[in-house]
């Protein structure tokens, strides 16, 4: 028998179910293998694994490595929980969760003590006049507003009317309306504008005083960009001529070395060659 | 008492029956309004302007198992309607829970009334700091006692969620109060 074959009737081993061949066998793997009788000894409750104090811990590191955390899925049903509206089975595993896990004690407990306080809120005792004063505005009326529903109706349509927010708005374009029908259009008042307006004196010499002064201005202005402008081009001829004269010097000064350069090349080369051939003709 | 005896005969413009109705109803419309304005006088003014409306629509109201959330809708109605006039939806936060006048007295020794009553402002502080909806759900749900299918009717948000967000409010809620209480 293997490992694998002892733990597969490692519960009927334990619970001495095991036909007898079977048990010799794991009898002997057991006596050849430590690890399957360290298992035998966690199945009959004789290790430490199991120690109660560290269930809780053992628990949390199994869900950290497998589900993750809890409390979420318990939060959302723990209003549930309280109010009994869980089947049995999910009622057990909510309380053995809160037993096990503080935050969701301490929430389950806030919750119960909601859940008993709030219904005491609803009512709140107003003032020992209140029931007189509600009285006198009500008792009689019924009996007259019968003969002025209409009038009662109309006042509660005027004050949902006049409690809205956009009511100012409204007003105002009832009003611009109201005044429009009531005087005309204003645009119509333009018509009758006189066409032409008599300028007095004053303003139109104080005008030509203006325009006098700023033509005068804007010609400065104009012929003292014209003197800067033939300045400038005065000095860019200038320049363009002294480039074109550096440029003719150069040329000129590299054509008379070059031409040097050459008459010394080809007299080396006559002298060379008649010093090989003093008597042959110098071709 | 007998609702539906007592609202026919109202119709009917008996005066007592009126009376009784106000005095078994008050507290809880004057509870409401207080819980949407936050403050005790004009939660005073709107309850009494609810019991004037209530009044006046009495014939409106045609089966007597419906009477509880119709005077929940019209509180409600009155309170959103006064809190648009003051231009915010801010359901009183800024007042505190002391300035309400008379807690209802439930039988206990005053060192028993006293530690009630700060559990109370505890809860009022915790609620004051949760978003309007779940307040709202809180308020109807769990301190009104109104049904799921009620309130989604009431607020117009489909069945769902408000049955989400009612759990949601409890939880957020709880902690809250937890934290409060830790402070």
């Amino acid at each position: 028998m293997d490992c694998r074959g002892f733990e597969d009737r490692i519960d009927a081993f334990v619970a001495g179910l095991l036909p007898s061949e079977e048990q010799e066998a794991a009898e002997k793997h057991l006596n050849a293998c430590a690890q399957c009788r360290a298992l035998l000894g966690i199945v009959r409750g004789e290790s430490d694994m199991l120690a109660p104090e560290l269930s809780d811990d053992l628990a949390l590191s199994i869900l950290r490595r497998t589900s993750g955390p809890v409390c979420r899925g318990a939060e959302r049903r723990l209003c549930d929980w309280i109010d009994g509206n869980l089947g049995v089975d999910d009622q057990e595993i909510i309380a053995l969760h809160i037993a096990h896990c503080p935050d969701c004690s301490a929430l389950a407990a806030a919750l119960t003590e909601l859940k008993e306080a709030l219904p005491g809120m609803a009512t709140l005792e107003p003032d020992i006049h209140f029931t007189a004063d509600v009285l006198q505005a009500t008792v009689g009326w019924r009996s007259h507003a019968r003969d002025v529903q209409g009038f009662v109706h109309l006042r509660e349509w005027w004050s949902r009317l006049i409690y809205r927010p956009r009511i100012a708005w409204e007003a105002a374009y009832v009003g611009a309306l109201l005044v429009m029908l009531a005087l005309g259009n204003p645009a119509l008042l333009l018509q009758h504008a006189p066409r032409t307006v008599a300028v007095p004196e004053v303003l139109i010499q104080s005008g030509d005083q203006i325009l006098q002064k700023t033509t005068a201005a804007l010609a400065e202005r104009q012929e003292a960009a014209q003197r800067s402008l033939s300045s400038l081009r005065l000095r860019g001829e200038n320049l363009l001529d002294a480039a074109t004269d550096f440029r003719n010097r150069t040329t000129s000064s590299l054509r008379q070395k070059v031409s040097a350069f050459l008459d010394e090349l080809k007299l080396e080369w006559l002298n060379e060659n008649q010093k090989q051939n003093p008597e042959g003709d110098l071709r | 008492m007998n609702l539906p005896l007592i609202l026919t005969r109202c119709k009917a413009g008996d005066a007592l029956a009126w009376e009784a109705l106000v005095r078994q109803h008050q507290s809880r419309i004057y509870g409401i309004a207080y819980h949407y304005v936050g403050n005790a006088e004009d939660a005073r003014d709107l309850a009494q302007e609810v019991f004037v409306r209530i009044y006046q629509n009495l014939d409106a109201c045609t089966d007597a198992k419906t009477f509880i959330p119709w005077i929940i809708r019209i509180t409600r109605n009155a309170c959103i309607d006064h809190l648009r006039r003051r231009k915010a939806r801010s359901y009183g936060r800024d007042v505190a829970f002391d300035e309400i006048r008379n807690l209802p007295h439930q039988g206990n020794t005053p060192e028993q009334q006293w530690t009630v009553d700060s559990r109370k402002r505890l809860i009022y502080r915790a609620l004051n700091e949760l978003t309007d909806l779940n307040r709202e759900i809180i308020l109807l749900k769990e301190i009104q006692g109104m049904q799921l299918d009620e309130i989604a009717s009431l607020l117009k948000v489909p069945l769902g969620t408000v049955k989400s967000r009612s759990n949601r409010a409890r939880i957020e809620l709880a902690r809250k109060v937890m934290a409060l209480s830790s402070e």
